[in-house]
């Protein structure tokens, strides 16, 4: 019965998830251009996505990709002298990027009339990178800087750094995605010119435009302007990618000036479309998100033992990352309390099915991101390429009838086959 | 990321247009409703997502205070207990619903947002109204509040930009509450007692010091609903706020102030002076001038300076906080230890400049362009509409503010920055670093 309340549930909740009109297309150098429909707002977002992230890097030069990200800035063949910021700004519009495990995106976010100043500085930089050898000097100085002020001096982004590097021993995910300053160090020219010209070609990145468009002249200009970037002469290699066996508990302690220690468990989990990777989902609502969840119940308010309580699993990965709890805590005498009350609740999720009433408020609470997402085309747009990412955008479609499907015991077996020693490391950060 | 977020002082305070000469242009047409006890409504109906936003605007904030953390903890306790239902009670409605309850107390004003899907409206009114208007702050929550406040603080005190910032605040204002953080200070917040909440409450959440703002997805017959249940017949009256002005000391020569951290790779710098007041007629040159010195991202002379020239530092921008009464302007960058004295010669040389120089065509022109254009995407979404409409009547700046704010900056030229430089950076500034020896 409980099977059939949830199914019958979503089919109400679901059928009418999008609010705007999806279209895709190919050019024919492999470059994929997925077009978003929205005329709720004036504005437009156009963002061109890499598959290049630290889950690529070749072995010592992690933080490459970060790096070009950054030198992606400084100048193409028509657009020299790093303009591309000011050409955008100029024109009433924002631009940024970012680096992440599996992929880079460069976007701008500007008035649709000013689409095509988009097209003509990233096709133009997709094609004909200007890499210069003093800038490539400057960037590593910035990146250096950049790794000091979010992790070196950041105990909190440390201890995460360190907890993730030794959940994985032989995954690229170990790698931290700015790079480890000897790596960092330790890059190229040669090195950057290379990854440029392996990874960022049309066949290995795809193109999201959203906003108030129309989709035919979109189309139109974006294939003036991309169609004739040549594909890669050699076609990327998918890498095979494995993890070796763990056979116990990891643990690492990190000793930093803070105030409040700072309790890590990090479970290696799989990646949708692995099922369980949604299960895993409703389990971290269950858990940790929000104020009416179990371990913020027991801990904040029964036990006054924490300050806050998180948790986060991360499905749309190419491959299995990690399912965390996260817990700032009052008393560093306490750790041990705290870390044994999570196993427990932990262990419970395994013999007791959870009740309906958690169920339902986890699928509440998808449908309740699915329709804030769209409140902005820039955001929708960033959930449909993390899906593009994983093979095609039209697998969110999936993903919410894999939710319909999933069964309570669905979620238990989860808990039993993820939430274990084998799979754990624990990171404890502590005042010095 | 490629840069540090730096178009701050944008996202804050800029004022935006909805006149939009673009394809697909809309305005943004909402409208006003005062009520007899008050309290203002501005309603915006935008049904393309079946989700809607409430918010309510409450006049009262740090200035207010007898205590510091008393405006902090009065809105942050709303949720913990109500003549209706117990803090768990509330907690567990929120999550179920997956709504949010958002609270934001600004050195001006407390801004409540309330966010929910259409299917779930109905109740989640039910419970925004009764944090509103019936909440009993309960003694034992309140212990755990002020606890967890007092350790997130101290957490808080360990973050150099938050010390630094906190030091240069307290340094230009003194006592004054823009002086000191919005949430209170560490030694202090175990002196409030739960009827200071309380007594806040009592004098300032009423109807007619509230202005709200409800957007989305809800038809006027659902309006005329909500106002008819939860405010045509809610009473009271606040008194009108007895706030003071800062009043600030004259620097005789440059305040430096150094607090060594010797865990710490990098310097953290903060630089500044005095600021403007939301509604002196300067505000627009202001912006200009500090678009072009520091605010503008990447493209900024500070960023170019020290960044993008230099590799000295991965964030670097400048920003200025504008409230009822005169804020700060500062600029923050953090690079490694060594080159701190490097870094602030750098810093004094661009503010030199452009107190000295009249900026170039080119820079004031894409200042403008930017300034102008890119106003569409500070209210692109419902929820940045419903949490900017209620500032239009709170700083007075009218509905038809939207027309008009191209005309406020295009009037700009390169004199009137000049004299705003002058007339703001010129005085000796304070600095504040944060860092090893």
């Amino acid at each position: 019965m409980k099977k059939v309340a949830i199914i019958f549930l979503f089919l109400l909740l679901f059928p009418l998830m999008s609010y705007c009109e999806i279209f895709e297309d190919r050019l024919k150098n492999g470059l994929k251009i997925i077009i978003v429909e929205d005329h709720s707002s004036p504005v437009a977002t156009f963002q061109v996505w890499y598959k290049a992230g630290s889950i690529d890097e070749p072995e010592g030069k992690s933080g490459i990709s970060h790096l070009l990200e950054h030198l992606m800035f400084r100048g193409s063949k028509r657009f020299p002298n790093n303009v591309f910021s000011k050409i955008i700004q100029s024109h009433g519009g924002v631009d940024n990027a970012f680096t992440t495990k599996d992929y880079t995106v460069y976007f701008q976010k500007i008035a649709p009339s000013n689409l095509s100043i988009c097209m003509d500085l990233e096709s133009d930089r997709m094609a004909n990178l200007l890499l210069k050898k003093e800038d490539f000097e400057l960037e590593k100085k910035i990146v250096l800087e950049e790794r000091r002020q979010r992790y070196e001096d950041d105990p909190e982004s440390l201890i995460l750094e360190e907890v993730i590097g030794i959940a994985f021993k032989s995954h690229p995910y170990r790698r931290p995605v700015i790079g480890w300053t000897e790596d960092i160090e330790s890059i190229t020219f040669e090195d950057v010119k290379n990854y440029y010209k392996q990874f960022y070609c049309p066949n290995n990145a795809f193109i999201i435009v959203g906003g108030d468009i129309k989709k035919e002249e979109i189309l139109k200009k974006i294939k003036e302007k991309f169609e004739k970037i040549p594909s890669c002469e050699n076609k990327i290699e998918n890498k095979i990618l494995y993890e070796t066996k763990q056979y116990g508990e990891r643990r690492i302690i990190l000793k930093r000036q803070t105030y409040l220690p700072m309790l890590v468990m990090a479970y290696k989990v799989p990646a949708y479309p692995n099922k369980d990777s949604i299960a895993l989902e409703i389990l971290s609502s269950i858990l940790g998100e929000g104020k009416s969840s179990r371990l913020y119940r027991k801990l904040v308010n029964e036990k006054s033992l924490a300050v806050d309580v998180g948790t986060s699993n991360s499905p749309l990965s190419r491959d299995g990352f990690l399912f965390f709890v996260i817990i700032s805590i009052k008393d560093k005498e306490k750790i041990h309390d705290v870390e044994k009350l999570v196993k427990e609740e932990i262990e419970r999720l395994k013999t007791e099915l959870p009740s309906e009433m958690e169920i339902e408020k986890a699928k509440n609470q998808v449908e309740a991101s699915f329709l804030f997402s769209q409140d902005s085309v820039f955001g929708y747009s960033l959930i449909l390429g993390k899906f593009e990412i994983l093979d095609n955008w039209k697998l969110i479609n999936q993903y919410r009838e894999d939710i319909n499907t999933l069964t309570i015991q669905d979620i238990q077996n989860a808990a039993k086959k993820y939430l274990k020693e084998e799979n754990l490391t624990v990171g404890v950060l502590l005042p010095k | 990321m490629k840069k540090f977020f730096t178009l701050i002082s944008f996202l804050i305070f800029l004022i935006f247009t909805m006149k939009y000469n673009s394809v697909g242009a809309t305005t943004m047409e909402f409208k006003n409703i005062n009520l007899k006890n008050g309290a203002k409504i501005k309603y915006l109906y935008r049904c393309n997502i079946p989700i809607v936003y409430i918010s309510v605007l409450i006049s009262a904030s740090p200035l207010d205070e007898t205590k510091p953390s008393q405006a902090y903890l009065t809105a942050h306790m709303l949720t913990h207990g109500t003549k209706n239902r117990s803090a768990r009670q509330i907690e567990d409605e929120i999550d179920f619903l997956a709504i949010s309850i958002e609270k934001k107390v600004t050195y001006d004003f407390t801004i409540l947002t309330l966010a929910a899907t259409k299917r779930h409206l109905r109740e989640a009114t039910d419970l925004f109204f009764d944090i509103l208007q019936n909440p009993t702050f309960p003694e034992e929550e309140f212990t755990k509040e002020v606890s967890i406040l007092k350790k997130s603080i101290k957490q808080m005190e360990e973050d150099p930009s938050y010390i630094a910032l906190k030091e240069f605040l307290k340094t230009l204002y003194g006592d004054h509450p823009y002086g000191r953080p919005i949430e209170g200070l560490s030694e202090t917040v175990e002196k409030l007692k739960r009827e200071d909440l309380e007594e806040f409450y009592h004098t300032y959440y009423k109807p007619n010091n509230m202005i709200f703002s409800i957007v989305g997805d809800i038809n006027e017959k659902e309006l005329k609903e909500i106002k008819e249940k939860f405010l045509d017949n809610w009473e009271g009256k606040a008194l009108d706020r007895k706030i003071t002005p800062p009043e600030f000391t004259l620097r005789n020569k440059p305040i430096e102030i150094k607090i060594r951290r010797d865990d710490l790779t990098q310097s953290t710098i903060v630089i500044g002076f005095e600021g403007i007041s939301r509604k002196n007629p300067d505000f627009y040159a202001f912006t200009v001038m500090n678009y072009i010195l520091g605010g503008g991202g990447l493209t900024s002379r500070l960023a170019k300076s020290i960044r993008e020239e230099k590799g000295l530092a991965y964030s670097i921008y400048s920003t200025f906080t504008s409230y009822l009464f005169p804020g700060a302007f500062y600029i923050e960058v953090k690079t490694k230890a060594e080159n701190t004295k490097k870094v602030v010669k750098l810093i004094t040389e661009e503010i030199e400049k452009i107190y000295k120089q009249e900026v170039t065509e080119e820079e004031l022109r894409e200042a403008k362009s930017f300034l102008i254009g890119s106003l569409p995407l500070r209210v692109d979404t419902l929820k940045k509409i419903s949490e900017f409409i209620p500032l239009l009547d709170f700083y007075e700046l009218g509905d038809d503010y939207f027309t008009k704010y191209k005309n406020y900056i295009d009037k700009i030229d390169s004199k009137e920055i000049l004299n705003i430089a002058e007339k703001f950076l010129t005085k000796n500034y304070i600095l504040v670093i944060i860092g090893p020896e």
